[in-house]
Formats: C-alpha cells, structure tokens, sequence
C-alpha cells in the first residue's frame, strides 16, 4: 500500500494540487486569436462563423439597421454609401472623406487589395481585422449586447447620467487595465488608441453639450440604444479639429487615470487619501486585493518608487510605465 | 513575534519586524458617512526631513485628487511638545464634501501619518476640538 504524503502547499519546488476542480475548458476553436477578459479577436478563418454575429461597431450596425448604409447579402458596403450616409448625418467633410480610409482597413490585411478594387469592406468580418481591438468596450464581443459589460462601461457617467469625455477617459483606462496582462498585453498600446480615436469621434459627433455646465456628453440612454437597438443618438456636425482635441485631451485622462491606480496602494499618501475618503463614505473597497499586492510587491524591493531608489515619479507616464505592462510613449 | 491586527493575529516568523504598518478607523455608532482616521507608519529614506516629506504629500495629491480644493500647509503642536505638519484639504465626492488632514510626525526615521477624513456636516465645533484632540495624542512608543 502507498502512502502519499500530502505536500506542504508553499513548497517552492513541487507545488501541491490543492483542488482536484472540474478541467479548464479549451477555448473554442474558431475563436483562436488574443482573449482576455472576454475580448476576442477572430480568426479569419472563422468569417462564416462571424456572419451569425451582430455588427461589432454600433454605429455602423445601427447605420446598416437604420437603412444609411445598404449592406449586400454577404456584409459588404461600398465606400460612396458610407461616405454619403455620412453627410446625411451631418459629419463634418474631414471625418465624411476618413471613413472610406477607416473602413479600408476594416478587415484583415489579406483583404485590403479585394477592399481597394471593390471600394467596399464587409461589417460582418470586423472581428478579425484592427476594428477588434484590446481595451474596447466588449460589450457587442459575443454577437449580441451583453448588459453586464454595457453597465460597467457607464458606470463611469456623471450625475447627470451622461458620459462625459472624462467618463469615457475612465472607461478606457478600466478596459485598459482589464488588458494589461495576458496575450492582449501586446496589442493594448494599439488598441488604446484607437479606443481613444473611436470615443472621441463618438463623442465629437454625437455630444451634445449640458445646459448648466457647457460639458460635452452623451445621455447613458442614448447609447443603451445605440449599442443595444442599433439606433444612433442625434448628430451635432462637429468637425474633425474638434474630434482630435477630444481625443487628445481624452489620451491625458487615460493615462492620468491609470497612474492613479498606481498610486492605490496605502503605501502613498494617495492611497491613504482614498482609503479614508472610502471609510468615511462607507464605501466598500474594490481594489483591496489590488493594493495589499501593490504594497506587498513594493516591499518585495519590485518597485524602485516604495523602495525609495528612486523619487516617486512626477510624470504620470512615467508611473504607469513603472507600474503596468502598458508602455506608454515618453 | 506574534503580530495583532484588530481581531486578528498571527505568529510571524523570528527575525521579523514590524516595517510599515496601515489602520483604518471609523465610528462604531456610524450612520452614513462619518469621519475617518488612516494611520500609517513607515521608514522613509535616509535623510528626509518632515518639510521634505509634507511638500512631497502636497505635490503628489495635487496631481492625483482631482477636486482637491483649498489646500494648506501648517505647524502642528503635539501634546508632547514635539512638532509636526498638517496638510489639509477639501473635496467633493458623491457622497457630499469632505474636508481632509494628513498629519505627519517623524522619530528617527519613521514616519507616522494620520489621515482624517470627515464629512463636512460632521465638522463643527462640538467636534473639531475632539479630532484636534485626538490628533495631538500621537507620541511615540519606547
């Protein structure tokens, strides 16, 4: 008869099995590409698959709902559709003629000669080209509206249940973070940005401003029917410059944002700021784990800011950059 | 060295000591919001002084709380006589305004810092002798 010892669960060389749960499921095979946090790129080879599935961008899904854009019976648009739904809503004539050059490179680059010669992309197929990307909001990834994702992307609206361009600043950088490991890791630095470039063009062309305090915003209602009845907010025929400023402006928030989370733990002044504005609040924390593992790997001599080898940082850039997987340009 | 933490307690290894320490306090009797204490202790690097130290707390929250309003920088007298710095200031939240103060004290390298959180309607004059108080009985411990 043999006996087995049980293993101590700490032991650095031979860990023990502490759960005997059921198997990890494989991740299914059409679905093969970076996944992380539900955020799936598809592979080409799955296009068919992808044609049982809603349109992944709501604005052009609720484009081709509403009857802007003609869609022929395989997802394709032609490009002079697009630009001439654009005009209809009021687009200004810099971002009507970038669409054809977004659409462009909509799919994957094998298809990028057929969409030159066709002047047209398919809407159907976007999941396995740039339009799929990393921090997105993920809320259309499984083909339809999923309202768990939706309500943590407007989680971050104002009191006036709008999102305001520092609410989807905040968004961003929680998509971000739910990115910033694993096999999406790679492509977050892209993917934020053109999370960046597709919220403030959202918000440029469909913000309206709030009477008391002129703040740019999109009602929380009007984008549950965007992204979930395929039904676009009003226009206000912002221009392009007013989109990029956006998206700058925006781009300083993000990164503002994740740095902060870098100084969570209770080891900064900040954390401790929060922690007590969390007590006095009686809030429940939800970044507890977070911190005690910030703290935790600062002291493992990690972090050369807890460590006091170096000044705390003084750029936010330069936090995040010490801090996260991100890599953001200095 | 056995090591407490509120209703907890565990056997640390020998040889270690407490480095950093991290407390939240709050009013048993709370309803709502009500006032906090933070209190965190640690090693700073060699040769920072209490000036150094408060102008670092003032630079990295102006940077990291974005609504913080009226900021200020004073003396604080301990009950002991020894010197300290409070840092005050004041932010919105969605819960209502908040007024906070960092009171920091230095001993040999160690830095304590008391972190006061109150809900403005909490700060009164009934009250605010009471924290002052409470605040002035930090000393250390041989």
């Amino acid at each position: 008869m043999t006996t087995i010892k049980p293993r101590s669960p700490l032991s650095p060389l031979s860990p023990a099995k502490t759960t005997a749960g059921p198997a990890v499921p494989q991740a299914q095979k059409p679905l093969t590409g970076w996944q992380r946090g539900g955020v799936v790129k598809m592979d080409p080879s799955t296009k068919q698959q992808q044609h049982e599935m809603a349109i992944v961008c709501p604005v052009l899904a609720a484009m081709v709902k509403e009857g802007r854009v003609p869609m022929d019976k395989d997802g394709n648009v032609k490009f002079k559709d697009l630009r001439a739904a654009g005009r209809e809503l009021d687009f200004s004539k810099p971002m009507e003629l970038s669409l054809p050059a977004i659409a462009l490179g909509g799919n994957t680059p094998k298809d990028l000669l057929g969409n030159i010669f066709n002047r047209s992309f398919n809407v159907l197929e976007l999941r396995s080209g740039p339009a799929k990307h990393a921090a997105d909001s993920a809320i259309l990834n499984s083909g339809a509206f999923d309202e768990s994702r939706f309500q943590a992307f407007v989680a971050h609206a104002d009191g006036k249940g709008r999102m305001t361009l520092s609410s989807f600043a905040a968004a961003i950088a929680d998509q971000a973070r739910r990115d910033s490991s694993g096999p999406a890791a790679a492509a977050l630095p892209a993917g934020k940005a053109i999370a960046l470039v597709e919220y403030s063009a959202l918000l440029s062309i469909f913000g309206t401003k709030d009477k008391a305090t002129g703040e740019v915003g999109i009602p929380v209602t009007q984008l549950r029917d965007l992204f979930e009845h395929q039904k676009l907010p009003p226009t206000t025929g912002a221009s392009i410059s007013e989109s990029t400023a956006i998206a700058a402006s925006m781009k300083v928030k993000v990164d503002a944002n994740l740095s902060m989370r870098a100084f969570d733990s209770t080891s900064t002044i900040t954390g401790q700021a929060k922690a007590g504005i969390r007590l006095a609040n009686d809030e429940t924390s939800t970044t507890g784990a977070a911190a005690n593992a910030a703290a935790s790997a600062g002291k493992a001599a990690n972090c050369p800011h807890l460590n006091n080898q170096a000044a705390m940082p003084g750029q936010v850039k330069d936090a995040v950059n010490a801090h996260t997987s991100v890599g953001l340009p200095r | 060295m056995k090591v407490s933490a509120a209703q907890f307690s565990f056997d640390a290894p020998a040889g270690y000591v407490v480095e950093e320490t991290t407390l939240g306090l709050r009013s048993a009797h709370r309803n709502g919001p009500s006032p906090s204490f933070i209190v965190n202790t640690r090693p700073t690097r060699p040769g920072a002084t209490l000036e150094s130290l408060a102008t670092e707390v003032v630079a990295e929250l102006a940077q990291t709380i974005g609504q913080m309003k009226a900021p200020s920088l004073t003396e604080f007298t301990f009950e002991d006589g020894q010197k300290g710095l409070l840092v005050a200031h004041a932010l919105s939240t969605q819960s209502g305004p908040l007024r906070q103060y960092f009171l920091l004290r230095l001993h040999e390298g160690q830095l304590c810092t008391i972190t006061l959180t109150v809900p403005e309607p909490s700060l009164n004059e009934a009250s605010a002798p009471l924290f002052m108080k409470s605040l002035a009985s930090l000393k250390t411990t041989p």
